[in-house]
């Protein structure tokens, strides 16, 4: 006989809820790396709870394994269409802290933090409290896996959401930087949860946002600033940001803060959250596997970087789920496994090269990325990922250049002008709207400094190429963000008409906006000077027109003209210089009175 | 823009370097390119500049002192008599001889007050071959300063008028100045200026010695002649270490940054230009 309720409801039930609803509050975790990374864990487990709102695949990728799994959610209706959808899993429903379960769970899954165990109804449980309860329902040999959003994190930096916490229906007792009760900093966490008899075994800095981490760093690649891996993961922290701060009002352009953060060894301190994994301090059988650096998207395939002595390793962990076409583009299933040799990010040498004013450096900089392009031809067009690499995308070595795996890849190969052009007009725009130093006039617009770091490169750039980069620039990024036809030409207009007053074309963030009005009014400013300079100008040219205009009579004349027009420039030039004169007595009459 | 643009054919020389179709008659160029050495912010003092306009600097030294000076727009694109000599290359069986002597001068409407015949008998007793002695336009003009060269013995010469005001620019003046320089071994002065760097560039040997000679109402803002001779200390004297004056004169000129003809085509706001200027 089947239960008569699949709900196991324990205490403290949700009604006229749900998590899952978007206005409610965040949306729930997801997305293939953390699922790559749970599932991983959950090799060896026999039981398994996902604590808290969560995609509803990751039950799925956990049952695969083999592990009973469990759930606990504390919205009614939730709980009722998980249990639903899923008969295998058992469904919990309530406060965390009322499960009762003795023999605990192999692996606990808290991947939304834990926010949101607490219900509205009955008792509040303290963060600590909520800690104790989650390590309490742990088996002799379990392992917890706790996303602990940071309250210093880029998000909270950046943010620009008119009322926050007060839109939030979630929020009824916000996380704030003033609550001493909740971990603040790692450190803080680890205590915690070594006084509930837990050892800590690795811990991620999670990227770029908690409810969907595509980028997880290990704590000590992210303080290694002399790591090999500084170069690839400001690229892939970059492209993460992009992707999740699309379109979105900011203060200021993450991507620019966590640039600063990766180069000097503050990234896990500003990353939105860490992951932790932690086990029973006495618990022998559970491996938990350690990464270096996991890369991955919502359906795209997860790799990983790993320090190989000097080089690096990169390493597929899991194919793309999804597979699909989009403006000439192609999802890429599985970019392959490599050993690379260490370098620098390609953007970051160019940009100290531009912050140097080193043309020399950055002639030949960007003549050996044209070369490399040119190696990576066939028959003149480039095929495969490498023909999107852009500067954010390629590790300049001290021989060689190699590209960051890309998600998509072109359908038919692109001409090595058009990789060109696009590769230097995306960083022409960057050059612009994040109001970096370069060496050529700051009034240029995209295209006009494209041309220029063409020249530099010793390329001329053609406009078709040009237009063409923008049409594959936009094609990918609409294919990054699945966007609608006309949405994609709205894109393409936009990253068409990049000028010096533009603020952004993907992340709007209000710093951006003054830098681009102060470059709105240095050029206004300049157009001002130029006009009263031209009109000074054109009149003086009116003069000197007027004077060859008379030059030319006096010669075209008759005789009786010539001589005419000869005595009326001569009288001419003698008033004017009987006039000079008087004034010149005069001032000398004066300054001889005042000398008196 | 600015009719300093065309001084020495500097345009010309430009457009030339290029390659559009009709050099002698130059695009207007969009910014104020530098027309000589300078130790300010590379424009000549007083001279009324338009907010925010583009400058083309010779070197990253003048960029930096003219950023410093609140000029955002300074382009580094090197000295127009830099492209002249990558244009004309040397020939292998150049004959130098002598020394050419380059006189201080100020401009049209500056006078210089010094001796100009203690002046030559300095050089005279300094220099062991023949002498060239190359005025500016309007002392060359003054018959009573170019007999006293001429009475001492030296041979006098004028490359010509830079021009003013778009006309009269003599647009063969640096390929006439290359020429003289290349025929002599060595090139002074009383005081630094381009001519000493293009000389050093050009090839020859070269010295700053003697009555620097007072300008009148010179501007003291950048220090003048004593900070020149604090600074680039190394060129005065009567002999000065070649390959350190060489390394100077290629940084003061931008001989290693100067741009491709492509590079320098967009800079001038010439890139769409086939047809001919005005000038």
């Amino acid at each position: 006989m089947s239960d008569p309720d699949p709900v196991r409801r324990v205490g403290g039930e949700m009604f006229a809820w749900s998590d899952w609803d978007p206005a409610r509050g965040p949306r729930v975790p997801r997305g293939n790396t953390l699922f790559h990374l749970l599932s991983e864990l959950a090799s060896g487990s026999r039981t398994v709870l996902v604590a808290g709102p969560h995609e509803d695949e990751i039950l799925t990728r956990l049952a695969a394994r083999g592990a009973a799994v469990s759930c606990v959610v504390r919205s009614l209706a939730d709980a009722e269409r998980i249990a639903g959808a899923y008969p295998d899993v058992t469904v919990y429903c309530g406060s965390l802290g009322k499960i009762d379960q003795p023999d605990g769970f192999d692996l606990i899954v808290a991947a939304d933090g834990m926010e949101r165990l607490a219900s509205a109804e009955g008792g509040q449980e303290s963060p600590d409290d909520l800690l104790q309860s989650l390590t309490h329902l742990l088996s002799s040999r379990g392992v917890l896996a706790l996303m602990h959003a940071n309250i210093c994190g880029v998000q909270h930096l950046v943010e620009l959401e008119p009322g926050r916490h007060y839109r939030s229906d979630t929020a009824w007792y916000p996380v704030t930087e003033h609550d001493e009760l909740r971990p603040a900093s790692v450190p803080q966490l680890h205590d915690r949860l070594r006084a509930h008899g837990l050892d800590v075994s690795w811990d991620y800095a999670v990227f770029p946002t908690s409810h969907l981490p595509t980028v997880f760093v290990a704590h000590d690649i992210a303080r290694d600033v002399d790591s090999p891996l500084r170069g690839p993961l400001g690229s892939v922290l970059f492209a993460a940001l992009t992707e999740a701060y699309a379109d979105t009002p900011v203060v200021r352009d993450p991507r620019a803060i966590m640039e600063r953060a990766v180069r000097t060894g503050t990234a896990a301190s500003l990353a939105p959250a860490w992951l932790t994994l932690a086990r029973r301090a006495d618990a022998t059988g559970m491996a938990v596997p350690h990464h270096d650096l996991v890369v991955g998207g919502t359906d795209s395939f997860v790799y990983e970087f790993s320090v190989a002595g000097s080089d690096i390793r990169r390493s597929v962990l899991a194919p793309a789920t999804g597979e699909d076409q989009s403006a000439g583009l192609r999802r890429v299933a599985d970019p392959g496994s490599a050993l690379h040799r260490a370098g620098r990010l390609f953007e970051d040498h160019l940009l100290q090269l531009c912050g140097r004013h080193d043309l020399v450096g950055l002639r030949a900089a960007l003549g050996r990325y044209v070369a490399w392009v040119q190696e990576q031809s066939s028959d003149g067009a480039v095929a495969g990922a490498a023909a999107l690499a852009g500067t954010y995308d390629l590790i300049f070595t001290e021989t060689d250049f190699w590209p960051v795996p890309s998600r998509w890849a072109p359908v038919e190969p692109v001409p090595a002008g058009v990789v060109v052009a696009r590769t230097l007009w995306g960083f022409a725009v960057r050059l612009i709207t994040f109001n970096r130093p370069h060496p050529w006039h700051l009034t240029a617009s995209a295209a006009e400094l494209t041309a220029i770091l063409a020249a530099t490169a010793g390329q001329s750039l053609n406009q078709g190429d040009l237009d063409a980069a923008i049409d594959l620039e936009a094609g990918q990024r609409a294919a990054d963000r699945d966007l609608p036809p006309e949405r994609t030409a709205e894109l393409r207009a936009a990253l068409a008409g990049v000028r010096a007053d533009t603020a952004g074309v993907d992340i709007q963030g209000y710093r951006e906006m003054a830098d681009a009005l102060w470059r709105q009014e240095y050029q206004l400013q300049q157009m001002h000077a130029l006009v009263a300079w031209t009109e000074k100008i054109i009149r003086d040219r009116d003069r000197a027109l007027s004077a060859l205009d008379q030059e030319v009579r006096l010669y075209q004349g008759t005789r009786t003209e010539k001589v005419f027009t000869f005595l009326k420039m001569a009288y001419r030039k003698l008033r004017f210089s009987a006039g000079r004169l008087k004034r010149k007595l005069r001032r000398n009459r004066r300054d001889a009175t005042e000398m008196q | 823009m600015h009719h300093a643009n065309y001084y020495y054919g500097h345009a010309h020389l430009l457009a030339r370097y290029c390659r559009l179709s009709e050099p002698m008659h130059p695009p207007r160029i969009l910014g104020y390119y530098q027309h000589g050495w300078n130790i300010g912010d590379s424009q000549a003092a007083g001279v009324p500049l338009v907010f925010g306009s583009k400058l083309f600097v010779w070197s990253e030294q003048t960029r930096r002192r003219a950023w410093s000076q609140g000029r955002r727009n300074a382009i580094v694109t090197g000295a127009p008599f830099a492209y002249l000599l990558q244009m004309e290359p040397e020939p292998p069986d150049l004959r130098r001889e002598g020394t050419l002597f380059y006189p201080f001068h100020g401009w049209e409407g500056q006078r210089v007050l010094g001796d100009h015949a203690r002046m030559i008998d300095e050089v005279k007793s300094v220099e062991t071959g023949p002498i060239t002695a190359c005025l500016y336009w309007s002392e060359y003009r003054n018959r009573r300063i170019r007999r006293q060269y001429e009475k001492a013995g030296v041979r006098v010469i004028c490359h010509g008028y830079r021009g003013f005001w778009w006309r009269d620019h003599d647009r063969t003046f640096l390929d006439r100045q290359m020429a003289e320089l290349r025929q002599h071994k060595r090139v002074v002065s009383n005081r630094l200026s381009s001519a000493i760097w293009y000389g050093l560039l050009a090839g020859c040997d070269a010295a700053v010695y003697g009555d620097p000679m007072q300008l009148e109402d010179a501007d003291p803002l950048f220090g003048g002649e004593p900070r020149i001779r604090r600074q680039w200390s190394e060129l005065y004297g009567y002999e000065v270490d070649r390959s350190v004056a060489y390394a100077m004169a290629r940084e003061e000129l931008g001989a290693d940054l100067l741009a491709s003809p492509e590079e320098l085509r967009l800079h001038l706001g010439w890139a769409e230009s086939q047809d001919g200027g005005h000038v």
